[in-house]
């Protein structure tokens, strides 16, 4: 008995095309900016928490591996809007 | 920048091949320039003082579109308020000399802002909650676990939601002082 051909992922069945990149950019930019949100509302809480919590949220926002993720929200940011 | 493209579409413009093309393109490219801009913007309000790149590309198979037809245009139809009023936050902040806290209290004190601030954190964890449940519900095979990961992440937005709403409240009422 012949072995019937799987269906295959869109990705392995078509021809790449610029719709498929803004599409897929779409989704990884949400979810950065998912990421985004939750930096948002620490800072918010920070914020409201007085300008001694302030100070020390700002010396956590501004650390190398928390830069590399609000780089990605602003470029996420600009992408979607 | 996409929204604003698909803001165009639903008015009706640039729906041919060639500009449709073209103007996706810009976008991406454009969003990843204004995002570093914008990146630079914040880390000086923040006072900090890093890089990065991406690419894409193709080959000769059926086309995606020739099989599924007008579908493609699908995106961007909801979240327009959650848009407006970030681009409205971000200008806000900018604007700010520098973002200490006593700027930041000072500007999200006054009534406007605090309100503006109140929606975009509702409607910011609303969009990223329908957002974050279709990427789920297409990339988790397994039912348990992506209902457990739905769970987790519905509870962690509406968490920060109402943590988001308080710390501006708190800041509108003056106990942040």
């Amino acid at each position: 008995m012949a072995q019937r051909a799987r269906p295959l992922s869109p990705f392995l069945h078509y021809r790449w095309q610029y719709t498929n990149t803004l599409s897929i950019l779409h989704r990884i930019t949400g979810v950065l900016l998912s990421f985004g949100f939750f930096m948002l509302v620490y800072w918010l809480a920070a914020a409201a928490a007085g300008p001694a919590r302030y100070e020390s949220a700002i010396g956590i926002l501004g650390s190398p591996p928390v830069q590399l993720i609000l780089f990605g929200a602003a470029f996420s940011f600009c992408y979607t809007c | 920048m996409n929204g604003v493209r698909h803001l165009f579409f639903d008015l009706g413009h640039g729906f041919e091949t060639r500009t449709a093309r073209k103007s996706g393109w810009a976008v991406a490219i454009g969003a990843l320039v204004l995002g570093l801009v914008l990146w630079m913007v914040l880390r000086a309000g923040l006072g900090v003082r890093h890089e990065l790149a991406q690419p894409a590309a193709s080959r000769d198979r059926p086309r995606f579109c020739e099989e599924w037809g007008g579908t493609l245009v699908r995106p961007a139809r909801h979240g327009r308020g959650a848009r407006l009023l970030g681009i409205w936050f971000v200008a806000g902040l900018a604007s700010l000399d520098g973002a200490s806290h006593a700027n930041v209290v000072g500007w999200l004190a006054s009534p406007i802002s605090s309100a503006l601030a109140v929606l975009l954190v509702v409607s910011a964890a609303y969009h990223a909650l329908l957002g974050l449940q279709v990427v789920l519900e297409d990339y988790v095979a397994d039912h348990g676990k992506r209902l457990a990961s739905l769970l987790v992440v519905k509870f962690a937005l509406v968490v920060a939601a109402v943590i988001g709403v308080l710390a501006v409240l708190r800041i509108a009422f003056g106990v942040a002082a």
